[in-house]
């Protein structure tokens, strides 16, 4: 077959989600020699919601940007140094500027999923500068097929070099990849891609089913390190990618030798299908939400599992993490009018 | 804009007009509006104008109407002149054409895909509601010796590989968004042949296919531009897939003085392919201006899309273009991109 498959590999940035962005500059340092290494062609580093998000609202970061980008670059000489970026959090002065004059050489501009429109200039900067640029759409299970391809559309009218799907919640099984996949490969005229999330133990699956559908972009996290019950592991990907005649350009002892130092010197915990984790993938709420969901619903004596069910019933999405206390304090005035 | 720049403008137009020897004959004392004419076509028409005015003595008038004539202004003060006269005017809004006014062009579009993609029914209103509008318009004038609608080659491209000739009818899946652009293309060409008919408008029209050199956006997605900025910059040259993809470039003095050739010397209801005849890939494009820029930039091979199966070569069957109006090219791919780049550098690197 030979048909080549571009890895971007997150774990350093959708990773931070896991440990409530506190990763630390060795773990940057250590990570990005290891994948360089392995040839690993894309490595996404940052804040779990990209570039200029640490705040009070989604998760202050340890380490500044410029911390984690210098860092990055200092150990990449092969693999290209990548960011994921939301306009609103990311701003192109302030944020994109820094991170040219820092050696970024992938700008993954992210929306949610019906809303490409507030792309556009992200792009188109990172496009003037000269550099690789993929528009992302979060939360792509709340836009049907025809929707996100129209979405998609729109980013490579922008001037995206290819289209990057997030299944942010686990939500999906492979029909409903295949559809969203095959629908944008039949829109646009540039590569598609997937971002899974493992909430109901599909990321593998899921993967396989975007390529079978004609992506060429693929995430994958070391150990699958990431938001929730994580992403698709990479090294697995890489091992079946090869069981099936696709070329990553990856090394795939190293790439094994890379996830055993993430897992040893990075991973406080391995990602695991959590209970909660399920809950989420089922509800199609952010997998980013889970430690915050466990959290509150901790301090306030309630079952997390019924504000994840609440938050899919309000569609919540990524960066509306205050709706999780509102829903917690709802359900707990519910509880307490029903108790009495 | 430096003296220098003006000067390679003005040596553009003059090698265009001398491959039509009767075209500033044939212009001369005429009443011109460009409709749309702050964009690409239109500031070559005017520097063509100009120049044909200071040169020959041609005593032209021209008018250009357009959304954005005051940033146009700023950006081309040697073309603010008595000769030119300026009109800020939004297509999609019905309007007046100066009553001396006999030769018209309309070239009114929205080209950038970014517009296409997140407000396609603006670029609907702009070619259809537009050329409407610019019609009826014209219909108003005492005399109306043509209308030249600069339609594009889109509008009937997907029919083959090869190159596509005026006789060509494209097919198009009409309910895909993606196919909208094209498809107003099609529509703006189907009005403007109801009113040739039913109101007697001497409509011809120009199918424009890739033109390349100074007035283009080089920031807008089109490949050759990126490609030229790129190369400009000293970045990677990225191409998607293996860079098969097939175009043909026709620069922007010899696009300007074929269409001036067509709106005084073409039939009324006839179709000519504006475009470039040196049929070349992606890759040969890049790997030319690698060869021609100091900075010496890398080309990078990025992934094939699962579509890059299908083919989206573009470019124009000339034949009947040169037989009947004898329209040649003046700058070849190469002086084109010497000059496309010479131009870029210096407005980019300054």
């Amino acid at each position: 077959m030979n048909k080549k498959i571009l890895i971007s590999d997150p774990t350093l940035r959708d990773g931070n989600h896991a440990v409530r962005h506190q990763l630390r500059k060795n773990d940057f340092s250590s990570y990005c020699k290891a994948a360089d290494t392995a040839g690993v062609p894309i490595v996404e580093v940052g804040h779990g919601n990209g570039l200029g998000a640490s705040s009070m609202l989604v998760g202050e970061c340890s380490l500044s940007d410029e911390i984690i980008l210098s860092t990055a670059r200092e150990n990449l000489q092969h693999s290209k140094l990548a960011v994921h970026a939301i306009p609103g959090f990311c701003t192109i002065e302030r944020h994109m500027a820094m991170a040219l004059d820092l050696g970024v050489d992938v700008f993954r501009i992210a929306a949610h999923c019906t809303e490409a429109d507030i792309t556009d200039r992200h792009i188109a900067f990172a496009r003037k500068h000269g550099k690789e640029v993929y528009g992302v759409l979060m939360m792509s299970h709340m836009a049907s097929p025809a929707h996100l391809a129209d979405e998609a559309f729109k980013m490579q009218g922008y001037g995206a070099e290819g289209v990057v799907i997030m299944d942010s919640s686990g939500h999906y099984l492979p029909l409903d990849v295949t559809e969203r996949i095959s629908a944008l490969v039949e829109m646009l005229r540039i590569p598609v891609g997937f971002h899974a999330h493992n909430n109901l133990g599909m990321g593998i699956a899921n993967s396989v089913a975007a390529v079978q559908a004609g992506a060429t972009i693929i995430d994958g996290s070391a150990r699958g390190f990431g938001a929730g019950s994580g992403n698709a592991q990479l090294e697995v990907l890489v091992a079946v990618f090869e069981k099936m005649g696709y070329e990553t350009g990856i090394d795939l002892y190293k790439i094994l030798d890379a996830a055993d130092i993430a897992e040893k010197e990075i991973i406080p915990s391995l990602p695991y299908i959590s209970s909660t984790s399920i809950v989420s993938g089922i509800s199609g709420v952010f997998s980013g939400f889970i430690k915050e969901v466990n959290s509150i619903s901790a301090e306030h004596g309630l079952d997390a599992r019924d504000i994840f069910i609440e938050l899919g019933s309000r569609k919540a999405v990524a960066g509306q993490e205050s709706l999780i206390l509102e829903v917690a304090l709802a359900l707990k005035a519910n509880n307490i009018i029903e108790a009495r | 804009m430096s003296i220098n720049v003006n000067k390679q403008i003005k040596e553009d137009c003059l090698g265009s007009l001398k491959l039509q020897p009767d075209l500033v004959a044939q212009l001369k004392d005429q009443n011109i509006t460009v409709i749309g004419g702050t964009g690409f076509i239109g500031t070559w028409i005017a520097e063509l104008v100009a120049i044909v005015n200071d040169t020959f003595d041609g005593n032209i008038i021209l008018e250009l109407l357009g959304r954005s004539t005051a940033v146009w202004a700023t950006k081309h003060p040697h073309l603010c002149r008595d000769d030119i006269i300026l009109r800020a005017q939004d297509v999609r809004s019905p309007f007046g054409i100066r009553e001396e006014t006999t030769l018209i062009i309309y070239a009114a579009a929205i080209a950038d895909p970014s517009i296409h993609a997140s407000d396609p029914y603006k670029v609907y209103q702009t070619n259809v509601g537009g050329i409407e509008n610019a019609l009826r318009a014209a219909s108003r004038l005492p005399i109306i010796a043509r209308f030249l609608n600069v339609s594009s080659g889109l509008a009937v491209a997907g029919s083959t590989t090869e190159a596509i000739s005026e006789r060509n009818i494209g097919i198009l899946d009409f309910t895909r968004i993606q196919n909208m652009y094209a498809q107003s293309r099609r529509t703006a060409e189907s009005v403007a042949s109801i009113f040739g008919s039913q109101y007697r408008i001497p409509v011809t029209t120009a199918r424009a296919f890739t033109f390349i050199g100074p007035y283009q956006s080089i920031d807008a997605p089109w490949a050759i531009n990126n490609f030229i900025r790129d190369a400009i910059t000293g970045n990677d040259i990225r191409i998607r897939g293996d860079g098969s993809t097939r175009r043909s470039y026709l620069y922007g003095s010899d696009a300007a003085v074929w269409l001036l050739k067509i709106l005084v010397a073409g039939n009324n209801g006839d179709i000519y392919n504006v475009g470039g005849e040196e049929v070349i890939s992606h890759s040969e494009v890049a790997y030319a201006l690698s060869k021609l820029c100091k900075k010496n930039p890398k080309i990078v091979f990025t992934g094939k899309s699962a579509s890059a199966d299908r083919k989206y070569d573009f470019f124009p069957d000339l034949s009947f273009s040169k037989s009947s109006l004898n329209l040649n090219q003046a700058f070849d791919m190469k002086l084109s991109l010497e000059r496309s780049i010479q131009w870029h550098s210096r407005i980019i690197l300054k």
